[in-house]
């Protein structure tokens, strides 16, 4: 019987749904995939008229979601270990302008999951993540990652990054940890 | 755009995820250097394993003829060739033995790596320099230049380069070497921007196994100090050579690793976690 990888995505998240999807066949008994970023928390605004309630509902609600999904995946995971995987965009690693809170959460939220990786390595339970391009995570902010180099192979597909998603969920590249692996045709190379 | 508005460019996708399709290696040609020993002989057990035809080389013939016999015994298709890996000939000649053999070359492998004594940077020569970037970083290119044409012609092709943490970190005594992984890093990246348009990926691995090479483990209380210094990372233990390192290079040679170029992948039990 087929035990499906278990996708949790914040809010109405298209790109979670069809990543649920895209894995539905995926047999990978202990293994979660947290999706970080949704329409809401990439609006795109400039960071002067940034009010208080915006930056809690665009970093702060995105950080305390992440860490919400983290914990609920160590309650599940813990009695045997398994593999959770962050996917979120790349764009916390350049920046993007117009996207200050959104892309300070991710990258708090990427830094977090190296954290979990470095606790619970040793109950076995693998912490990795995969970023991949805003406008296929979130559609509507594309335009704040314009300034990128557009990428050294042809566009973005989710079945791409739904392959790199099932590499880390492989219990076979358990020796993986910690690590974050960029899913966008060669756009953001950061060292 | 619509996250299933899929531009597959010619590859058979679905947006169903077939593991066993994606990742499947059977059949696959691959040429791997510095094949008898430690990392690169983990690569060339776990590829043989699943079914991919292998170019394989070394220095040494004694080492080429051991692995030869292991690869017999698996029944693997291979071709093995002594190869200086800084010799550019010797490089184009490996990638023509897996065109002649198999006629064509799905992935390189450039992990042969010659590495000399630990010296302190003050004291480094024109000779310690040349020794790791003569077999490490010119070998390196040259395999890619080799298999470029190839993999242009066919529309797809997989180069996996090796780094190092050692050169990530910092290490004393190291520079040389350090110096050498770095760069193929950098080329790494030029190659994978390069070469993108192609259907070709270019991507590095920084592996951590170090047992294989590390002399005086046979006493106890030096393997004790040895896993020692493995304890405070997040997998306890030094890399396994076909458990935990293989299956990544194994993962960037798969159709799984389509969209992923450019990109160094750590399989270091977590050690660094550098970005």
């Amino acid at each position: 019987m087929t035990t499906p990888v278990r996708v949790v995505a914040p809010g109405a998240s298209s790109f979670g749904t069809a990543l649920r999807d895209a894995l539905a066949e995926v047999d990978a008994p202990g293994c979660v995939v947290y999706v970080c970023g949704d329409e809401d928390a990439a609006t795109v605004g400039p960071l002067d008229a940034l009010t208080p309630d915006e930056w809690d509902r665009r970093a702060e609600r995105v950080l305390r979601d992440a860490l919400a999904a983290l914990r609920d995946a160590h309650r599940e995971l813990s009695p045997r270990g398994g593999r959770i995987v962050l996917v979120a965009p790349t764009a916390g690693i350049p920046g993007a302008p117009e996207l200050v809170p959104f892309v300070t959460a991710v990258e708090g939220a990427r830094a977090m999951a190296k954290s979990a990786a470095r606790q619970w390595g040793a109950a076995g339970i693998a912490v990795n993540t995969v970023l991949v391009p805003l406008e296929l995570l979130v559609p509507s902010a594309a335009g704040a990652t314009s300034f990128l180099s557009p990428p050294a192979i042809g566009a973005p597909t989710l079945a791409h990054v739904a392959a790199a998603v099932v590499a880390f969920v492989d219990p076979s590249r358990h020796g993986v940890t910690g690590a974050t692996l960029v899913v966008d045709g060669g756009s953001v190379m950061a060292p | 755009m619509d996250p299933r508005s899929n531009d597959r460019r010619g590859v058979d996708w679905d947006d169903r995820v077939s593991v066993s399709a994606l990742e499947n290696l059977d059949g696959k040609v691959v040429v791997v250097t510095g094949a008898t020993r430690g990392v690169g002989l983990g690569i060339a057990r776990y590829l043989a394993g699943r079914g991919a035809r292998l170019v394989v080389s070394a220095r040494g013939a004694e080492g080429l003829a051991a692995l030869s016999a292991e690869l017999d015994d698996r029944g693997a298709a291979y071709v093995a060739r002594t190869a200086d890996a800084g010799d550019r000939d010797a490089n184009f000649a490996l990638v023509a033995a897996a065109v002649q053999e198999f006629g064509t070359v799905d992935g390189v492998v450039a992990n042969a790596v010659t590495s000399n004594p630990p010296v302190p940077v003050e004291e480094l020569t024109e000779a310690d320099l040349d020794v790791p970037f003569d077999a490490s970083v010119k070998g390196t290119v040259w395999l890619m230049q080799a298999a470029f044409p190839v993999m242009r012609d066919q529309g797809r092709g997989r180069v996996v380069t090796f780094g190092s943490n050692a050169a990530l970190n910092g290490v004393p005594t190291y520079a040389a070497y350090s110096a050498a992984k770095e760069a193929i890093r950098a080329i790494t990246r030029t190659a994978a921007a390069e070469w993108g348009r192609h259907g070709i990926t270019v991507n590095s691995i920084c592996p951590v196994s170090v047992r294989h090479h590390t002399p005086g483990l046979d006493d106890p209380e030096a393997l004790a100090r040895f896993e020692r210094g493995f304890s405070k990372q997040p997998v306890p233990r030094d890399g396994r050579l076909e458990e935990d390192i293989a299956p990544v290079v194994g993962f960037l040679l798969s159709d799984a690793s389509a969209y992923v170029t450019g990109q160094t992948l750590m399989a270091d039990g977590g050690r660094i976690m550098l970005r």
